[in-house]
């Protein structure tokens, strides 16, 4: 096992090209003229050369909170069993800002729900500090029938239909909380809950 | 080991169709690595590979029922996150032809060289669909030693998974000889 752990170090050395040029020539020698050691040294290329990237920094705790996201809608289902209750399976604001950027200075937002076949995708553009225009699409929906969104808060209720694309805008949102509703020819075929 | 394994996977998608939390965390920490592998290979950007994540994770907890006992469930995130890179691709690319035809040809994610990114990408899969079929420890063993890009030392992997920093080396050559024996088992090339 002792001998088997210096040569796991001497190939991952190999691999990072870190051994004296001769020892590398020797190195290879030895690859190609022992089987075992070959397909060790195949597995450890893999990892050196792949593994690395398959978990750049702070990949997986964008992914925590974006899928976190979902199961929290998942759970909402769960407790009350709203029909249409969409899931959360895209939101920009996840992902990390680069070192020195204040959040209020993204200019965009973008979110994306799903319900079964139907999905809504919105975007989010800041008017000032604390209002927005939202314009979304729902796809899944026939084509040509009357789609509607309503936005509720616990102050406001807006509503528009959307157009044959299924396109919608909303302007001047304050930033809160929402369930977002929408209607194809009048029955509710998505619930959203979001905040803004 | 395999039942073990379909012992924890099992136990850990009940947990998440209960909905508990930390369960879902465990599962999304463990099937990360292959959706971005394959997102990667695919050459996606991060938006779109996040735009992928999503969608698997959707699928993933409306089909957890389905894959509660089967074993297949890290098979099945690979099948789900290739249908939906080329759903997006397709996507994507109708959209640039859409836009102006040779800008789309020229944007084409046909690699430059396909067979030597197809063998990476191939090889890069099969050791992330091998990889997460290891005991959770070894599994997190590795994963620290070759995945974690803040390339944390032996010291640090020591506390982290709390062994002796004497046992690492030993336990590496274990772990590499068990996914080896996966690899194997499971008719994987590398």
């Amino acid at each position: 096992m002792e001998k088997n752990k210096e040569m796991i170090d001497v190939l991952i050395d190999y691999i990072r090209k870190k051994l004296p040029a001769k020892k590398q020539g020797q190195v290879s020698r030895l690859i190609k003229d022992n089987p075992e050691l070959g397909d060790l040294h195949e597995l450890l290329k893999v990892l050196v050369s792949e593994g690395r990237q398959a978990e750049a920094p702070g990949l997986i705790e964008t992914a925590q909170k974006m899928s976190g996201r979902l199961f929290e809608d998942y759970k909402k289902h769960l407790a009350d069993d709203i029909p249409g209750r969409a899931l959360t399976v895209y939101d920009s604001s996840v992902f990390p800002l680069p070192d020195g950027v204040r959040s209020a200075l993204v200019d965009s937002r973008r979110m994306k729900f799903k319900s079964d076949d139907i999905v809504i995708e919105v975007s989010l553009y800041p008017l000032s500090i604390d209002l927005y225009e939202l314009i979304g699409q729902i796809t899944g929906l026939p084509e040509g029938g009357k789609g509607r969104v309503i936005l509720k808060s616990d102050k406001s209720k807006y509503t528009v239909d959307t157009d044959q694309f299924h396109l919608f805008r909303f302007n001047y949102l304050p930033a809160r909380e929402y369930t977002m509703i929408v209607e194809y020819e009048g029955n509710r075929v998505a619930h959203i809950d979001m905040t803004l | 080991m395999d039942s073990d394994k379909k012992t924890t996977h099992s136990a850990l998608v009940k947990r998440c169709l209960e909905g508990n939390t930390e369960a879902w965390r465990r599962l999304i920490d463990r099937v990360t690595p292959l959706v971005f592998a394959i997102c990667r290979n695919m050459r996606l950007s991060r938006e779109e590979s996040f735009d992928v994540f999503g969608q698997v994770s959707y699928l993933l907890l409306k089909n957890l029922e389905n894959l509660r006992s089967s074993g297949k469930l890290m098979t099945y995130v690979a099948a789900i996150t290739r249908h939906e890179v080329l759903a997006l691709n397709r996507k994507a690319k109708r959209i640039r032809e859409t836009q102006d035809p040779i800008l789309g040809m020229l944007y084409d994610r046909s690699p430059d060289s396909p067979e030597d990114v197809f063998e990476t990408a191939q090889k890069s899969e099969v050791l992330m669909e091998a990889i997460v079929l290891l005991p959770e420890r070894d599994y997190e063993f590795l994963r620290a030693l070759f995945f974690d890009a803040s390339e944390p030392d032996y010291e640090e992997i020591s506390k982290r998974l709390g062994m002796p920093v004497s046992s690492i080396g030993p336990t590496r050559a274990r772990c590499l000889q068990k996914l080896q024996r996966i690899l194997k088992r499971k008719r994987f090339r590398l």
